[in-house]
């Protein structure tokens, strides 16, 4: 590699070329930045502006000669059909919830990883943990229809310790769903909050132990405050991971746990005259799910910040 | 009493915590086993027929001939192009960083769903079809943000003098670029290219938005739990999941290992961190 | 004599970052061989000269020479000069060797050249057993030979050296220091030395530059740095002073008379140190170290001043003591014991003519 370009210089082009860069960090911006920012442009920015400009057209693809009729039809569309908004309601409503419980299944988890289990452990524990995140979603799920499906795991072995009356339906309603869901939002919780976690120093928890506070007064006063910003991270990532999911609804979930999301991704599936009005719940499910998110932080950010 | 709840309470709660993790998994390892064509517990007899035969499923191993060049396309674009940005967002500080960091992680933030159905009309503005390249660009746009995020750590721990040392020694941009920065970023493009392997890999929601009549692994298996599934299932599954989980801690253990490596020199280079 | 070209020239070079001038109209040269130091406090500008010589930080005006080159405008991997860092930024992922050989393979030397030249480096820094070693696994002394090796190798006109020891405990940089000076004069290179440790630079240099607020207050050898500062702060600087504010009364060729808490005074007129040459009248001010005080029998044409004992501080052989004068100017004096004070303190000491420096007052630091 080094042979080549130094090879390279006995053409003026490249020696040109290399003074160019070395002398003026502009021309080595340029350099470095041309291929970053239209990618920014091209594939972060450009699609949702589109989609943003699509949601207001009459009908796209625009026929053959036709101009764009702009057109509120399809954010009416959102308000005036129960089913849309319902399904909508549901998944904050559903993605509220799981988020609430993700945090209070896993705190205790991060707290022993980084906090309760011996400092060199730490590492193979977390590894452990993560370990099945890497697998698809698709796979988990199915690992859960395993487990609760009418002749699944969970239905055999209550019939093994005695239980004869016909098999719980446990697949396909809100339970299973919320399992799924948990199995699949957990890793998301777990990382900020053990990295905020570990940072609290231990002579802290000490010290306040040694001026007398009770563990739930350290919890409240101490862990809760230091650990906030992982808390907000871990919220955030879990609740808009919720309110995208697709697969999942549609294979734990039952008929009546539509969530919006899964509704935006079905219209899609439809003719591609149905595109506006999948754009315009797109566009108002991420504002919505900006907009609740940003509010959130807000709140609970509001105290003063921690000092470093 | 908190004694108690320290010592006995919270690593209770987090063995039952990793027992539920593992369980459904182990469940699905066993389910690969049963000779029988229909999934059901208890398992009575086994066979590892099941087994045997995914490795000669015609439309499987397509499939997973699909995911892996998804895969190694979408990551090959996520480096090409999240390494350059990773030294664009270096080279500027304060409230030009933070607001590039912001639309270079949007994507993480919108839900994902939206995501993949504003790119499949966007590519079908030039043209682009659905299909195994829309995908790998559904996947290169969504761990483009992780490439960066990896490399601006690595790039923060080194020094400036380092690449000045190189030129004041004779190395122009490109042999500094190759023979200094790539070789001590190392480390965290092998973490990235993984991590960005592992990430296509598992992704279902892209693939199904984006894709066409070759489905990628998790996308057939969707397809195929919708109507019911069999013991097969559960043992292409677990086969996958096997060598997943095997390539995610190689990973793990490869950069950790480096990291360590080099901690001598980096500390070294720390010393002077502000100077 | 012949003219030889000089190693290094910087002329009217000006460095701006906004409003503030880090190099305020630099013009040095450097003969080729010389061991120069340029000293000063953070923030003199003394680094940043350094950088722009090497061409890492662009000049803002003025010239840059290396081996009678203009290389103003050219970027540093044209230059013909190496640097070593105080951070050595010895390249983690290469071996010893291929880091001292870096410079020759961009130099585009044949391969078993390189190999020789390697070779002759670790010969040269006493550490020819860790050439296939990883920097990670060499102590800092042993990294700070590496990094001078990696700069020597190629052969540069002049090696510029940004504060290399800085970063070492004070047994091993003066270990190195030896080193590194007996490496300069075997090789007989032009070292560029960067430092705010003026012990160092008095104990390394041939020359000495005294950097202040991005200009160079006074270019000498060690010994005439120290014995005859231009300026209060190059006395101040590079050891203990004291400044005592007086008058000149009279000044011709041979001698200046002057006044000194009312007294008269007369000193030779080549005590005159600072550049800017006072009138008969101006207030000027009179440099003189703490050891050229003594106590005790006033030798023929000293000055006797009185002054009361602050404090004192027994150090074996020495003693220090604290004094103000009656005018008011603290005193500081370094010498044998005796001659004690008296009972309420009072204390004659003086000083020879030939021991004191004569700085203008403007320039008090």
């Amino acid at each position: 590699m080094t042979a080549f370009f130094i090879w390279a210089r006995r053409f003026a082009a490249y020696r040109a070329l290399t003074e160019l860069l070395a002398r003026s960090p502009g021309a080595r911006l340029f350099a470095t930045a041309l291929l970053p920012v239209a990618w920014i442009l091209l594939a972060n920015l450009a699609p949702l502006v589109q989609m943003l400009v699509i949601s207001f057209y009459e009908s796209y693809p625009l026929a053959e000669g036709t101009s764009a009729e702009l057109t509120l039809r399809h954010y009416m569309a959102f308000i005036e059909r129960p089913l849309y908004l319902s399904a909508f309601a549901r998944s904050f409503i559903f993605a509220t919830i799981v988020t609430a419980l993700t945090l209070v299944v896993m705190f205790p988890v991060a707290y022993y990883i980084a906090k309760g289990a011996p400092r060199q452990r730490r590492v193979r524990l977390l590894l452990l943990v993560i370990s099945p995140f890497w697998i698809s979603e698709i796979i988990r799920s199915f690992a859960w229809m395993l487990m609760l499906s009418n002749r699944g795991a969970v239905n055999s072995f209550l019939s093994f310790i005695g239980y004869s009356g016909p098999p719980l339906d446990l697949l396909y309603n809100n339970v299973s769903l919320t399992i799924g869901v948990l199995y699949l939002t957990s890793l998301y919780m777990l990382l900020p909050l053990y990295s905020a976690l570990e940072k609290i120093d231990d002579n802290l928890l000490e010290a306040a132990a040694d001026l007398g506070a009770t563990a739930p007064r350290r919890f409240m006063r101490i862990i809760l405050p230091l650990a906030r910003d992982g808390i907000v991270t871990g919220c955030t990532l879990t609740f808009l991971l919720i309110v995208g999911l697709y697969a999942m609804p549609l294979l734990l979930g039952g008929p009546s746990n539509t969530l919006f999301a899964t509704i935006i991704g079905q219209v899609f599936g439809r003719a591609g005259d149905s595109w506006p009005l999948g754009s315009a719940f797109s566009i108002i499910l991420i504002v919505a799910a900006l907009a609740y998110v940003g509010i959130f932080m807000t709140i609970v950010q509001k105290r003063p910040r921690r000092q470093g | 009493m908190i004694k108690l709840i320290g010592r006995i309470a919270l690593p209770t709660y987090f063995w039952i915590f990793v027992a539920w993790l593992f369980l459904p998994l182990a469940v699905m390892a066993a389910m690969g086993f049963r000779d029988s064509n229909f999934v059901a517990f208890p398992i009575q007899s086994w066979t590892t027929d099941w087994y045997r035969s995914v490795l000669t499923d015609r439309e499987m191993s397509a499939s997973l001939w699909v995911s892996l060049q998804v895969a190694l396309i979408s990551t090959a674009m996520g480096l090409v192009i999240g390494t350059p940005m990773a030294f664009m967002v270096a080279r500027f500080t304060g409230a030009i960083r933070a607001l590039l960091i912001a639309v270079i992680v949007l994507p993480a933030f919108i839900p994902i769903v939206v995501a993949s159905i504003s790119l499949r009309m966007f590519i079908g503005n030039f043209g682009f079809s659905t299909g195994i390249m829309a995908v790998a660009f559904g996947h290169a746009v969504s761990s483009v943000p992780f490439v960066v995020v990896m490399l601006l750590t690595r790039l923060n721990s080194m020094s400036t003098n380092l690449t000045d040392a190189a030129r004041d020694l004779g190395a122009d941009d490109f042999i500094v670029f190759f023979r200094i920065v790539l070789p001590y970023l190392a480390p965290a493009l092998f973490g990235a290219f993984m991590f960005c392997m592992l990430l296509s890999f598992e992704d279902f929601t892209r693939s199904f938005f984006l894709g066409s009549f070759d489905p990628t692994f998790p996308v057939l298996l969707f397809a195929k739990l919708r109507f019911g599934f069999d013991p097969g299932l559960a043992a292409i599954s677990t086969l996958v999941l096997i060598v997943t989980i095997a390539l995610g801690l190689y990973a793990e253990r490869f950069s950790r290992r480096r990291k360590l490596g080099n901690q001598g020199q980096v500390t070294a280079i720390g010393d002077n961190g502000n100077g | 004599m012949a003219e030889t070209t000089p190693a290094i020239e910087t002329r009217n070079v000006i460095k701006s970052f906004g409003s503030v001038r880090a190099i305020d109209d630099v013009s040095l040269t450097v003969e080729s061989g010389i061991f120069l130091t340029l000293l000063g406090p953070s923030g003199c500008g003394k680094s940043t000269l350094l950088r722009s010589i090497a061409g890492f930080s662009p000049v803002t005006s003025g010239t840059i020479m290396v081996g009678g080159r203009d290389v103003t405008h050219q970027p540093p991997h044209l230059r013909p000069v190496n640097m070593v860092f105080q951070d050595y930024a010895l390249f983690p992922h290469m071996s010893v060797r291929r880091n001292i050989g870096f410079g020759c393979e961009m130099k585009a030397m044949p391969k078993p050249e390189i190999e020789k030249r390697v070779d002759a480096m670790l010969d040269l820094i006493r550490l020819p057993a860790v050439g296939h070693r990883e920097p990670g696994e060499l102590s800092g002394g042993q990294r700070q030979r590496v990094a001078l090796a990696r700069a020597l190798a190629p052969d540069p006109v002049s090696l510029l050296l940004d504060e290399p020891l800085g970063a070492l405990d004070l047994k091993l940089r003066i270990e190195l220091q030896h080193e590194l000076k007996s490496i300069q004069r075997s090789t007989g290179k032009t070292f560029v030395f960067v430092t705010h440790d003026q012990d160092e630079a008095m104990s390394m240099s041939d020359l000495v530059a005294v950097m202040k607020d991005g200009r160079i207050e006074q270019l000498d050898t060690p010994q005439a740095i120290y014995a005859r500062p231009a300026t209060a702060f190059v006395a101040g600087f590079v050891g203990a002073a004291n400044l005592i504010p007086a008058r000149l009364a009279q000044l011709d060729a041979d001698n200046a008379l002057i006044t000194v808490e009312g007294r008269d005074w007369q000193v030779p007129a080549s005590r005159i140190t600072t550049s800017h040459m006072p009138s008969a009248g101006d207030a000027i001010t009179l440099m003189i170290r703490p050891e050229d005080v003594a106590l005790g029998q006033a030798p023929e044409g000293a000055l006797t001043l009185t002054g009361k004992v602050a404090d004192q501080t027994f150090l074996g052989g020495r003693i220090h003591m604290g004094c103000e004068t009656a005018g008011g100017t603290k005193i500081m004096i370094e010498t044998r014991p005796g001659g004690m004070p008296d009972a309420d303190g009072a204390i004659d000491f003086h000083f020879r003519p030939d021991a004191v420096a004569i700085l203008s007052h403007s320039e008090k630091a």
